[in-house]
């Protein structure tokens, strides 16, 4: 459904990504792990154009891009199939949480208010938030804000959702309920990228774990093979320094 | 000798309040709303990073915030004939009062628009809206919030700004007075009563400030608070 391959990314003199591949298929969720500065959330924001990348190509759909030269209507297009989910939420500040969700359906999907205010409220049932339809973020808790968020992205039906690092801004007693709701959509076929740090959500919930190191893919395969069994150096040491840490 | 001061003052009062409520106020109000939509466009074009327009935009802000006013209308008024461009007085006081305030305002809005969380326009284009819309809907309406006090400020100035007009011959307030000042000769007491008219006009706007501030921060969400508070009494946090 999804494929990105050789993409490079470069800040000034900084090569961020050295020719990354990564393949996502309809209901996958696949997990990118990595130490901080390995490239992980660029990768992701240039899937979703929030970065430009500086070559590279993309499928989308049975369409190749050139990631270089990229039309703004195929970015457009391809931002309404897919949803982001930001580290800090990034929620509209002047818009109420169903608001938040429905701004995309009525303005950007020209969908109409009664239908587009029934699918916010079905996305916010969904991840536990029927009593905060009319709350703005600042009344809200941290987890609370990151639900609205990703109530927003699933309220558009995307064919793909991309979470970078969802829970890494709140306090450890919230990140259970976000993760939690990020497990149902797994469940129920929803198609994720997500780059977290939690170690638990990849083994238990992917099906596919990408470790990047210094701007490429070390390895990838099943949470088992990566997460249990790795075969690179990188990825062993790695994962030590979790354990040991944790 | 009191007691004509005092009937000069009392006489007087309509005289200059009078060209205040006719000219002052509609002069005040009519250049800063022109004013603002010139520093809307001029904020938005350099934020947005239009190539060519925001050198001009940068332009603009430099010559008008660095030239004193009262040349601006000087140049305006008495230079622009000589170009053959013939002005009235109070639209050229227009005109002029409206580059300036554009040019000082803009900043303020630059300044508002950049203070507006770039997560929110990112997340704006994840969900499929386009740089307008991003723009109308979400960071437009929390900038001009933050941008309120200072706009405010502006104003206050503004309206007290417009006695330069006299120069240019509009019969505004100062203009008045000079004239019943000459008349009379109690320069002093009719200075003092001009200036406390200025006064209670600028003590009207703080007191409007204030409200507009109270507005847009509890306004809204007022409703939402005692939804709040009803909600968090009868049941505990999710």
């Amino acid at each position: 459904m999804l494929e990105i391959n050789n993409i490079h990314k470069s800040f000034h003199e900084n090569e961020v990504l050295k020719g990354v591949d990564i393949r996502v298929n309809k209901g996958d969720v696949i997990v990118i792990l990595g130490p901080s500065g390995s490239g992980k959330t660029t990768l992701l924001r240039c899937m979703n154009f929030l970065e430009k990348a500086d070559c590279g190509t993309m499928i989308f759909d049975q369409t190749k891009l050139d990631l270089q030269k990229v039309h703004k209507k195929q970015i457009h297009e391809i931002r309404l199939k897919t949803g982001f989910v930001f580290q800090n939420y990034n929620l509209f500040s002047n818009k109420t949480a169903l608001e938040n969700v429905t701004e995309g359906l009525l303005i950007a999907r020209k969908i109409s208010r009664k239908e587009a205010e029934e699918r916010g409220k079905r996305a916010l049932d969904k991840v536990g938030l029927s009593d905060r339809y009319h709350y703005y973020p600042s009344q809200l808790s941290g987890g609370q804000q990151q639900r609205v968020g990703i109530a927003r992205a699933i309220a558009v039906n995307p064919e793909v959702i991309f979470f970078d690092e969802p829970t890494s801004a709140l306090d450890p007693e919230l990140i259970g309920d976000v993760l939690q709701v990020m497990r149902k959509l797994a469940e129920e076929g929803t198609t994720m990228v997500v780059v977290t740090h939690e170690m638990s959500f990849a083994k238990e919930v992917a099906n596919k774990v990408y470790f990047m190191d210094g701007g490429v893919v070390v390895e990838s395969g099943s949470p088992e093979e990566v997460l249990l069994h790795p075969k690179e150096e990188r990825t062993k040491q790695f994962f030590r320094r979790i354990h040991l840490a944790a | 000798m009191t007691e004509r001061i005092v009937s000069i003052l009392l006489s007087s009062f309509w005289q200059i309040l009078l060209p205040g409520l006719i000219t002052t106020i509609p002069l005040t109000v009519l250049s800063f709303s022109i004013g603002l939509m010139i520093a809307l466009v001029t904020a938005i074009v350099q934020v947005a990073d239009i190539r060519g327009l925001k050198q001009v935009a940068r332009f603009y802000v430099w010559v008008i915030r660095g030239t004193p006013l009262l040349v601006q209308l000087y140049i305006i008024f008495y230079g622009l004939p000589g170009l053959g461009i013939l002005l009235d007085a109070f639209p050229a006081a227009v005109i002029a009062f409206s580059i300036n305030v554009g040019a000082y305002t803009s900043e303020t809005i630059r300044a508002a628009i950049l203070a507006v969380p770039a997560g929110q326009t990112e997340a704006g284009y994840c969900v499929g809206l386009n740089y307008v819309q991003i723009m109308r809907r979400i960071v437009l309406p929390q900038a001009l919030k933050i941008a309120f006090p200072s706009l405010f400020n502006s104003l206050i100035g503004l309206t007290k700004d417009t006695s330069l007009a006299a120069n240019i011959t509009v019969l505004e307030m100062f203009m008045a007075t000079q004239r019943i000042a000459a008349r009379t000769y109690e320069p002093f007491a009719l200075y003092c009563e001009v200036a406390v008219i200025y006064l209670m006009m600028c003590t009207i706007l703080t007191k409007l400030q204030k409200y507009g501030e109270y507005k847009l921060t509890h306004g809204r969400s007022h409703g939402n608070d005692r939804f709040l508070q009803k909600n968090s009494a009868g049941k505990a946090e999710v």
